[in-house]
């Protein structure tokens, strides 16, 4: 019955690791469809990062390695320059890639270096029990904002906005949605196929929802996922 | 001094913590020594996970140990981590409405079987299930049956503010200190999860289920325009509801093969 989930998902592994309902899985399920299309299946590797998104680590029949919190863009991007015919992809979370491990994101955009990053944002460090993240809007109750997040932790972070700031030109930045999974799989594509064809920096923000730690239904899940579209504009920034 | 050593496995979102946190307070309400610690993965759900619990009478000197005196088994999935616990002198009990007596090399003392999910799903609600067994193995252990509400009360505040589940809580625990377990005369595992793939025809439409991926999230309910899927009866591998398909309201419209994220569901239009 492999006509049920993309050919590069590792049949044995699955039922997954993820939650009931993981957006994780979502966005996952998308990446796996735009690498059968595409065919780069045998030439490519995955670095994923502590978190939610290790859990990913037996998913696909793809070269997988795991990181450091936060150091998985510096390893795929030593990764890329000790084999540049492969293509080179690192998936992780709002909080790897937007709090320990921002210094090194934003230096790979500086770089314009050959890499994919994937980070998928649902506003919260789900692994460890939905404690406040830098992407947590104002207002939003979590662990550790009992009465909502207040305004001296920051407002929401906007990776795509900072980082086209300081890319180049020819990089392919972009925000999805798991919300709509069609428009998210041609953005995985355009990001890979950036990376392929002008051997630069792509980076691809995916909103997601973490039914466990928001205590949410489906419904109230997704209904929560439209509002997280509004503080975070969808779109390719250029 | 007398120690007894419980270890309560199930699988994630079963109720095995709270079910060991409410016995621990319990037996230190009692005036008895208690320790008890959690054991689980990464996963928040779905993974198997396990609680050991020791009560004394004057102290605990180490919370972990080697061999059980009871062992409590709430899925199938979880008999392979509470296998190295059991000895001879291991008393079991297991969900016999869920599960086939477990297969233990070592043979244990007792082998005594509780269908508490059954009992749960007639009686009360699913998820009482471990309420059922609480109540049973207080009793076991000699604790009162409202020193055992109380600490429910307390453990479970937010989850009992609807009376009704109040209501149901309390007498699944009453239920459970009175019910008398099966020895050898096993009940069937009638909530034993479905297998393999479930073909589903008609209205020129083709349906695959999975239930053994099925995780129950209810995506599929949430994003079907037509409003034909809904939670059945039957139970997938995760102990949760399985979606049912109306396939003479579905319009074969892909959307819930889309939205799965556990790539459990398809269904498409026969090929003419």
């Amino acid at each position: 019955m492999d006509n049920l989930f993309p050919k590069s998902w590792k049949a044995e592994t699955k039922p997954h690791l993820f939650c009931p309902g993981c957006g994780h899985a979502l966005a996952l399920k998308q990446l796996g469809l735009a690498v059968d299309e595409l065919g780069c299946q045998k030439n490519m590797a995955l670095g994923i990062d502590i978190g939610c998104s290790l859990l990913a680590w037996d998913f696909f029949n793809i070269d997988t390695t795991q990181t450091h919190h936060g150091r998985t863009v510096p390893v795929m991007v030593g990764y890329k320059m000790a084999r540049p015919e492969r293509l080179a992809v690192a998936y992780m979370g709002e909080g790897g890639a937007y709090a320990i491990g921002l210094q090194s994101l934003l230096h790979a955009a500086l770089r314009n270096s050959p890499v994919m990053v994937i980070v998928i944002n649902n506003e919260n460090y789900a692994m460890t029990g939905g404690q406040m993240s830098p992407t947590t809007p104002i207002g939003k109750i979590t662990t550790t904002s009992p009465n909502g997040k207040e305004i001296i932790f920051g407002p929401g972070f906007k990776g795509p906005e900072i980082i086209r700031q300081l890319a180049a030109k020819n990089a392919f930045i972009s925000r999805g949605s798991t919300a709509n999974p069609l428009v998210l799989k041609i953005l995985i594509k355009k990001a890979l196929e950036n990376q392929i064809k002008n051997n630069s920096f792509s980076f691809l923000e995916i909103l997601s929802f973490c039914p466990t730690n928001w205590r949410t239904d489906a419904t109230a899940s997704l209904s929560q996922l439209k509002e997280m579209e509004k503080l975070y504009p969808l779109g390719e920034f250029n | 001094m007398k120690t007894t050593k419980i270890i309560i496995a199930g699988m994630g979102g079963q109720g095995v913590q709270v079910l060991g946190k409410i016995l621990g307070q319990a037996a230190a309400q009692n005036g008895l020594a208690a320790s008890y610690i959690p054991l689980f993965g990464v996963e928040q759900r779905g993974a198997p996970s396990v609680a050991y619990i020791i009560i004394n009478d004057t102290q605990v000197r180490y919370p972990l140990f080697k061999t059980a005196d009871w062992a409590l088994i709430l899925h199938p999935r979880a008999t392979d981590v509470v296998a190295n616990h059991i000895s001879q002198k291991t008393k079991v009990i297991f969900d016999s409405s869920l599960m086939a007596p477990p297969m233990i090399n070592k043979k244990p003392a007792e082998l005594l079987g509780l269908p508490a999910t059954k009992l749960a799903n007639e009686k009360f609600f699913i998820k009482a299930a471990n309420l059922i067994i609480l109540g049973k193995i207080a009793r076991e252990l000699g604790l009162p049956e409202n020193l055992i509400w109380q600490e429910t009360e307390t453990v479970m505040s937010k989850k009992l503010k609807n009376e009704k589940t109040k209501d149901k809580s309390r007498s699944a625990i009453t239920w459970g200190y009175k019910i008398t377990l099966e020895k050898n005369n096993f009940s069937l595992p009638s909530f034993q999860p479905k297998k393999g793939v479930i073909n589903l025809k008609g209205a020129d439409k083709h349906g695959w289920l999975i239930p053994e991926r099925c995780k129950g999230c209810g995506i599929c309910l949430a994003k079907c325009p037509a409003g034909a899927v809904k939670f059945s009866a039957h139970t997938g591998s995760f102990a949760t509801s399985l979606p049912e398909i109306d396939l003479t309201k579905c319009t074969a419209c892909g959307n819930c093969f889309l939205f799965c994220p556990d790539g459990a569901i398809k269904i498409e239009k026969d090929k003419k």
